[in-house]
C-alpha cells in the first residue's frame, strides 16, 4: 500500500477513526499493530512472517543481553541477533548478488559453475526494519537503555506503517516512550500532519513523478548515447526525482504519524544546499546517516585512532552505506564515491586555503554548495545507471567527452530547459531554507497567513488531482 | 471547500470544450480483466491482439446479441499475441473461444517488449490491494475528466504554452472493459497523414526482409498452443482485422495474401478469417489506414459476429436455448429409460 493511492486513503481514514474512538490506549495500539501487518501485507502477505521473526528475536535477546551476567554471554546474544537480521538481510537482498559475483569469480579462474535458477523476491522495507530493530538490541547491549517492558509496544515499534518500509529509521529510545502514554493530535498537530502529507504527496506526484521522471527515464532507460546537454539534463532530474520521491516519502510518513499523534524524525533538511559533504550527510536521509555514524563509525573507532584510521573508518562507513542500499556494484561505487568526497573534504580543511574568509562570505558559500551539488550529481549517475558502461557514458557526456553530435538535444530542449529550471529552483528553495537555520518547507509554510495557505494547500491538492500518470512505486522501497 | 469548487469548475469547463471521461489502461487493468475470466467454462469469448480488435471490436454490440456468452477484451495497443496465446494455452480451466488477431508484422519481435510483464502482473499479484485500488481508480476515472491522462498539467502546460489554447478534446476513450472508441473526427487531418505515412513504414517495412518459409515457420509456432486449447474443448480464431489505404498496399507488397496468410491459414488447426475474404468485413475505410472509427466499429462489429455464426462458432441465444432444452430433454429422456 503506498500512500498515493487510494486504499491508503480508506485504510488511514479507518485507522484514523478507530484512533479517536472512546477505547482503551491498549487496544489503540493493537489496533494500529494490526492495521501495520494489514499495510504491510499488502505488497506480499507471507513476508509478515519476516517481521514476526525480527519482531520476537529481537525481544527475546535484549532481554537475554540485559540480563547476562558475563560479557561473553552478552556477545553471544547480541552475536545471534546481528546473525539473525543481518542474515535475513543478506538472504534476501544480497542472494542473488552473491551467487553471481561468485559465478563470475569462479568463471575468471577458469571454474564453469552453473547453479540451478533461483529467484530471490526482495521483501519491501527489509533494509529499514532490520536497521530499526538492530539499534533496540545494539542500545541495549551498550546499555543506552534497558529492554522495554511491553511487547505491544515493542511490536508497534518494529511494524509501525508509516514509517515501516521506507524509513525514517526509527530509534527505540525515542518512539517506545510515546507508547506510555495515549498519543492524541490536538486540531493544530492534526492539520500540520495533514499539511505534511500534502506537501509529500505533492513531491512525489507532481514533482518526481510528474516532472522529472519522464525526464530521466528518457536519458536513462535509452540506448542512445546522450551528449553534454542531455546528460545534464537527466543527471539533474534525477538528483530532483529522488530527491522529491524520498523526501516525498518521507513527509508522508512524519505527517501519518503526527495525525496519529506520534512524533518522528525529520530525514530531509535542505540537502541541496550543502556546503560540503559532512554537510551533506547531516541533510540527506539523515536518520540513516546517523545510524551509520552511532553503530558503524563510532565502533571502529570513529575519530579517535588518529587520521589515518579516521579516513578508513569514514571510507568504509560509506562504503557499506553504498551497499545498504542495494546489490549492485553500482550502489558500491556511489558509496565509495562519497566516502571518497568526505575523506577528500577533511584533507583539505587542513590546507591554508581553507581558512580564506572568501568561504565564509555569501559568494564563497555560493560557490562551494553549487561544487558540492555537481560532485554530488557525479555520484547519482552511477546510483541511477544500470550499469558500468552506462554510468560510463553519461559522465563523459557530462564532461563534454562523450556522445555523438547526432544526439545534440536528443532529449527535447524544453524538456532540458524544464530540468535545469526546476533544479534551479529546487537549490534556491533550500539554499533560503537553510540561511533561515533548521527551517523545513511545512513549517515555513505553517508560518504564513491561512488564506495564503489555503491557497497553496488547494493549488497542490488540484495539481496532485491533475497529475494522473504511470503508477511508480516509491524509490526507496527496493532498498 | 476551494479544492472542491475548483475541481467542480474544471470538469465542468472541459466537458463543455468536448472532454469526455477515459479509463487509463494499464497492467493493473489487464491483470483484472484477465482475473475475471472465467475457469473451465466453454460459453467465453476473449480477444486478444492490438489495438485494431480493442478499437475495432465493439463489445456492447456483442453483449447485446449474445447474452449466453462472456466477453473479455486483453487486446494490449501495439503488443504481439504470441506470449498471451501461450498464456492461454497454460492455463488448463480456460476452455473458451480465443479470437486472436494476427498480422504479417506479428511475427517480428514486439516494440514494446513488455508482453510478459502483463503476464507476470497477473499471475504475481499476491494480495487484493492492487486489484482493489486499480478498480476504484476505475470507478473514478469513468466519470470524472479532470483525472483523465490527456488533460494532465503538463499536457495543460505544453498546449498553452505551444498552441495558446488548452489540450484539443480526447479521441481515444477506453471503457472500463478495456475496449476503446477512436472518434477521428477528433482528430485533425494532419495529425491522421502524418500517422499514416509513418505506420505503413513502420508495420510493413521489416516484413520485407524475412523470406516467406521463415514468416511460415515462425507463425507455425503458435500451432502448439492452438492445438493445446482445442484438445479441452476450446477454439482459436485468427483474425486478421481491416486495413486500407497505403497500409493495406504495402501489406499487399511486401507480405503477399497468396503466400503469407493463405498458407499460413492452410497448415494452422484455427478458424482464420481474413477481412479481404468475407464480403461483409472487406469494405472498411480505416481513417489512418489502420484503425476503424468508433462509428464503425459496431457495424463490422455485427458482420463479424454474423460470420463467426455462419461457422458455427458463436451460438444465437434462441438457437442456444433451444439447444439447452434439447439437451436437457435428452438428459430426462435416457435417465427415464435408466
Amino acid at each position: 500500500m503506498t500512500f498515493n493511492s487510494y486504499t491508503f486513503f480508506i485504510f488511514f481514514v479507518i485507522i484514523l477513526g478507530i484512533h479517536y474512538s472512546p477505547i482503551s490506549w491498549r487496544s489503540k495500539k493493537v489496533s494500529l499493530l494490526l492495521g501495520s501487518y494489514l499495510f504491510y501485507a499488502a505488497w506480499n502477505p507471507p513476508f509478515i512472517v519476516l517481521l514476526w521473526i525480527s519482531t520476537v528475536v529481537d525481544w527475546f535477546l535484549a532481554k537475554r543481553i540485559y540480563a547476562a551476567q558475563s560479557l561473553l554471554y552478552r556477545r553471544l546474544f547480541l552475536a545471534v541477533s546481528l546473525t539473525v537480521n543481518l542474515g535475513m538481510l543478506a538472504y534476501f537482498k544480497y542472494g542473488e548478488f552473491i551467487l553471481q559475483n561468485f559465478i563470475d569469480i569462479c568463471g575468471q579462474i577458469g571454474i564453469r559453475y552453473r547453479p540451478a535458477h533461483f529467484s530471490i523476491v526482495l521483501p519491501v522495507g527489509i533494509s529499514f526494519y532490520t536497521f530499526q530493530t538492530l539499534s533496540y538490541t545494539l542500545d541495549v547491549y551498550r546499555n543506552k537503555m534497558r529492554p522495554w517492558r511491553s511487547s505491544l509496544d515493542f511490536a508497534l515499534f518494529v511494524t509501525f506503517f508509516p514509517q515501516l518500509v521506507a524509513g525514517p529509521i526509527v530509534r527505540a529510545v525515542d518512539f517506545l516512550p510515546q507508547c506510555e502514554t495515549e498519543r492524541r493530535a490536538n486540531s493544530d498537530q492534526f492539520g500540520f500532519g495533514l499539511w505534511t502529507v500534502v506537501v509529500g504527496l505533492f513531491q512525489k506526484v507532481v514533482l518526481a513523478d510528474g516532472l522529472f521522471a519522464p525526464i530521466v527515464e528518457e536519458v536513462y532507460s535509452n540506448r542512445i548515447t546522450p551528449e553534454f546537454f542531455t546528460a545534464w539534463a537527466g543527471t539533474l532530474a534525477f538528483a530532483g526525482q529522488i530527491f522529491c520521491d524520498f523526501a516525498g516519502y518521507s513527509n508522508c510518513a512524519i505527517g501519518t504519524a503526527m495525525c496519529l499523534g506520534f512524533k518522528l524524525p525529520e530525514n530531509f533538511r535542505s540537502p541541496y544546499a550543502a556546503i560540503g559533504f559532512s554537510d551533506f550527510w547531516q541533510r540527506w536521509h539523515i536518520s540513516l546517516s546517523t545510524w551509520l555514524r552511532d553503530y558503524l563509525y563510532i565502533p571502529l573507532g570513529g575519530n579517535r585512532r588518529g587520521p589515518g584510521r579516521t579516513l578508513l573508518n569514514l571510507s568504509i562507513t560509506m562504503l557499506l552505506g553504498g551497499l545498504w542500499h542495494g546489490a549492485s556494484w553500482t550502489f558500491v561505487v556511489w558509496g565509495a564515491l562519497h566516502g571518497f568526497y568526505l575523506v577528500l573534504e577533511r584533507l583539505l580543511v587542513q590546507l591554508p586555503i581553507a581558512k580564506w574568509s572568501v568561504w565564509r562570505r555569501q559568494v564563497g558559500r555560493i560557490v562551494l554548495m553549487l561544487m558540492t551539488f555537481v560532485l554530488v550529481c557525479f555520484s547519482w549517475v552511477f546510483f541511477r545507471a544500470g550499469t558500468f558502461a552506462q554510468a560510463h557514458d553519461v559522465l563523459l557526456a557530462m564532461i563534454g567527452l562523450g556522445g555523438s553530435s547526432a544526439n545534440l538535444f536528443y532529449l527535447a530542449k524544453t524538456k532540458i530547459a524544464v530540468s535545469f529550471i526546476m533544479i534551479f529552483l529546487l537549490m534556491l528553495a533550500h539554499w533560503i531554507l537553510a540561511s533561515e537555520k533548521a527551517q523545513t518547507f511545512t513549517v515555513k509554510v505553517n508560518q504564513t497567513p491561512w488564506f495564503a495557505r489555503s491557497l497553496l494547500l488547494t493549488s497542490m491538492l488540484l495539481s496532485i488531482i491533475m497529475m494522473p500518470g504511470k503508477d511508480r512505486a516509491f524509490i526507496y522501497f527496493q532498498f | 471547500m476551494m479544492l472542491v469548487t475548483s475541481v467542480t469548475a474544471i470538469e465542468y469547463t472541459l466537458r463543455s470544450l468536448g472532454h469526455r471521461p477515459s479509463v487509463v489502461d494499464d497492467m493493473d487493468l489487464w491483470a483484472n480483466v484477465r482475473e475475471s475470466v472465467p475457469k473451465d467454462d466453454h460459453n467465453v469469448v476473449v480477444l486478444i491482439g492490438a489495438s485494431r480488435i480493442q478499437l475495432g471490436f465493439y463489445t456492447q454490440a456483442f453483449r447485446k446479441r449474445f447474452p449466453n456468452y462472456r466477453l473479455y477484451q486483453l487486446a494490449i495497443n501495439g503488443r504481439h499475441p504470441k506470449l498471451f496465446l501461450k498464456e492461454f494455452a497454460d492455463d488448463t480451466h480456460f476452455k473458451g473461444i480465443l479470437v486472436c488477431t494476427f498480422y504479417s508484422d506479428s511475427v517480428l519481435p514486439s516494440p514494446y517488449n513488455d508482453e510478459q510483464g502483463y503476464i507476470d502482473t497477473y499471475h504475481q499479484r499476491t494480495s487484493p490491494n492492487r486489484r482493489i485500488n486499480r478498480n476504484i481508480s476505475t470507478y473514478f476515472q469513468e466519470r470524472m475528466v479532470v483525472i483523465n491522462p490527456w488533460v494532465r498539467l503538463v499536457s495543460v502546460g505544453q498546449s498553452i504554452l505551444k498552441n495558446h489554447a488548452l489540450p484539443s478534446p480526447n479521441y481515444l476513450i477506453t471503457l472500463p472493459d478495456r475496449s476503446r472508441l477512436y472518434d477521428f473526427s477528433k482528430k485533425s487531418k494532419k495529425a491522421v497523414e502524418k500517422n499514416r505515412k509513418e505506420k505503413a513504414k513502420k508495420v510493413t517495412g521489416k516484413v520485407e526482409r524475412i523470406p516467406v518459409d521463415e514468416w511460415l515457420s515462425k507463425a507455425g509456432e503458435m500451432e502448439q498452443y492452438v492445438r493445446k486449447i482445442q484438445g479441452r474443448g476450446g477454439r482459436v480464431i485468427f483474425l486478421h482485422m481491416p486495413i486500407s489505404g497505403r497500409l493495406l498496399e504495402r501489406d499487399r507488397l511486401c507480405a503477399p495474401k497468396k503466400y503469407y496468410w493463405d498458407q499460413f491459414a492452410k497448415q494452422s488447426s484455427a478458424i482464420c478469417i481474413h477481412f479481404e475474404d468475407v464480403e461483409s468485413l472487406k469494405h472498411y475505410e480505416c481513417p489512418d489506414d489502420s484503425h476503424l472509427d468508433q462509428r464503425d466499429a459496431p457495424r463490422f462489429t455485427n458482420a463479424l459476429l454474423d460470420e463467426l455464426v455462419k461457422r458455427n462458432i458463436l451460438v444465437p441465444p434462441l438457437q442456444y436455448a433451444a439447444n439447452d432444452k434439447k439437451s436437457n430433454l435428452h438428459r430426462i429422456k435416457c435417465s427415464l429409460r435408466k
